[in-house]
């Protein structure tokens, strides 16, 4: 069992790819795939079903919409499978007639393994620079505000390295300078976001001082 | 042993009948000649950080610790080694760059020539010698950074504190300073604390935290490996 490694990518101006590699070897990364494994562990479901829960979860969140084909769905489905992360329940009984055999409904439930992984790829920090999916699967998966919270703080701890890269690293010419000063305001951005989220997760019950008071 | 130490530092304000947070359980240390950059928006608690970390206030729990002592007990000799930089503090209008750099060292009763002498060695390294007789009114923001972190090391400080060093400067001059200012702390083995309300004080840095409502983000505690470099530095530039 190797250890939980996250695949990082380190050029500046390209977007994290946010792969994970479980301890199983499976390689997880925020796309449709991931998200359906989440929706199928949360609950077993049947494709037309996940289609559906698909949609109320991602597509119709505004303001940051992410929608898929329901063969996409389909096809995660198949590749999940294929790994080994989900299996199919076996209808109880035999159903009596050949329409009725055609008509049922296949189920998909997550196997441990699955589970396994979708808790490794969530435990993993997210990366300076995360993608919209990244973003939206951790916040629909985080089980509780005590695991958003945690997240957050490897979020941070993921930006915070970088500005330190970032400070490391010489400008010294124009498109080097425009280069470090596009990376440095995008993780500052990132870092404005977890202050906002933090605070969202204190609650209002929680007096802070705001500008001006003392 | 690291030269600034806050240890589970809480703060709270009162206003009316309402307890208002401004730190919450925060942690640092840093080593000789480590320039830490913390950056927060406003009310994140900044403010209110540094003037812990320079001794001026006091929390309401937790402990500080400067040189291995308690900070609120130290004497004023080893409070002295703390220099706290902030480009509010203009010289009266007419006064020039080598007369404000001296002032620290007339309060110690350094003898005028002395503080002189000081004060344009010091003016010297951060590359504003040329100023020492420019009244203050004459200086671009630029300069007036520069000024102030003669000012800050004319007595050879232990801690640098520097509250937004970047704030109102030219993006192209930006960097030139804050490499300035870690390349005086790594050769002198000055701890330096930087603050900025932006990430813009990012270079040169060796750690870079975050406080986010009142909560320190990142690393409290440089890594053994930055420890051990640090130290060595430390060794090969002491006399």
């Amino acid at each position: 069992m190797g250890a939980l490694t996250r695949v990082r990518w380190r050029s500046w101006g390209t977007g994290s790819t946010g792969e994970t590699v479980t301890t199983s070897g499976a390689k997880l990364r925020p796309s449709a795939k991931l998200a359906v494994l989440g929706l199928v562990l949360q609950r077993p479901s049947w494709g037309y079903e996940l289609v559906a829960r698909f949609d109320r979860a991602f597509a119709e969140q505004q303001p940051w919409p992410w929608r898929v084909t329901p063969q996409a769905i389909y096809g995660a489905l198949n590749d999940l499978e294929a790994v080994e992360l989900i299996e199919r329940i076996e209808p109880e009984g035999e159903p009596r007639t050949l329409s009725a055999q055609r008509n049922a409904r296949q189920h998909w439930r997550a196997t441990a393994g699955g589970a396994r992984a979708m808790r490794e790829w969530l435990a993993a920090p997210m990366l300076s620079n995360p993608t919209r999916e990244e973003v939206l699967i951790r916040l629909h998966f985080g089980a509780d505000d005590a695991s958003l919270r945690a997240m957050l703080q490897l979020h941070a701890a993921e930006c915070l390295e970088e500005l330190e890269r970032i400070g490391a690293t010489p400008a010294l010419t124009r498109p080097e300078r425009l280069v470090k000063e596009d990376r440095r305001l995008a993780v500052q951005a990132r870092l404005s976001w977890i202050d906002f989220a933090l605070a969202e997760l204190r609650g209002p019950d929680d007096a802070r001082i705001r500008p001006g008071e003392r | 042993m690291s030269v600034l130490a806050l240890e589970n530092i809480g703060k709270r304000y009162r206003r009316g009948h309402r307890e208002l947070v401004a730190l919450r359980d925060v942690s640092l240390e840093i080593e000789n000649g480590e320039v830490v950059c913390v950056s927060g928006g406003r009310g994140s608690g900044r403010t209110t950080l540094l003037r812990i970390a320079a001794g001026t206030e006091r929390p309401d729990e937790g402990n500080v610790r400067f040189a291995g002592v308690e900070l609120s007990t130290a004497a004023d000799g080893l409070r002295r080694q703390i220099a706290f930089c902030n480009l509010r503090f203009l010289p009266a209008h007419g006064r020039d760059a080598c007369e404000h750099v001296a002032m620290p060292l007339h309060a110690i009763k350094v003898s005028h020539d002395q503080a002189g002498l000081l004060a344009h060695r010091a003016l010297e390294r951060v590359g504003a010698a040329d100023l020492a007789f420019t009244p203050a009114h004459e200086w671009i923001p630029s300069e007036a950074v520069r000024v102030a972190l003669a000012r800050a090391i004319v007595r050879e400080p232990r801690l640098l504190i520097f509250d937004e060093p970047t704030i109102g400067i030219d993006s192209l001059e930006r960097d030139p300073l804050l490499t300035l200012i870690q390349g005086i702390a790594h050769e002198s083995g000055i701890a330096t604390l930087l603050t900025a309300g932006d990430t813009a004080s990012v270079t040169g840095a060796d750690r870079v935290l975050r406080l986010s409502e009142g909560e320190l983000l990142g690393r409290a505690v440089p890594a053994a490996a930055e420890v051990v470099e640090l130290r060595r530095r430390a060794a090969e530039s002491s006399p």
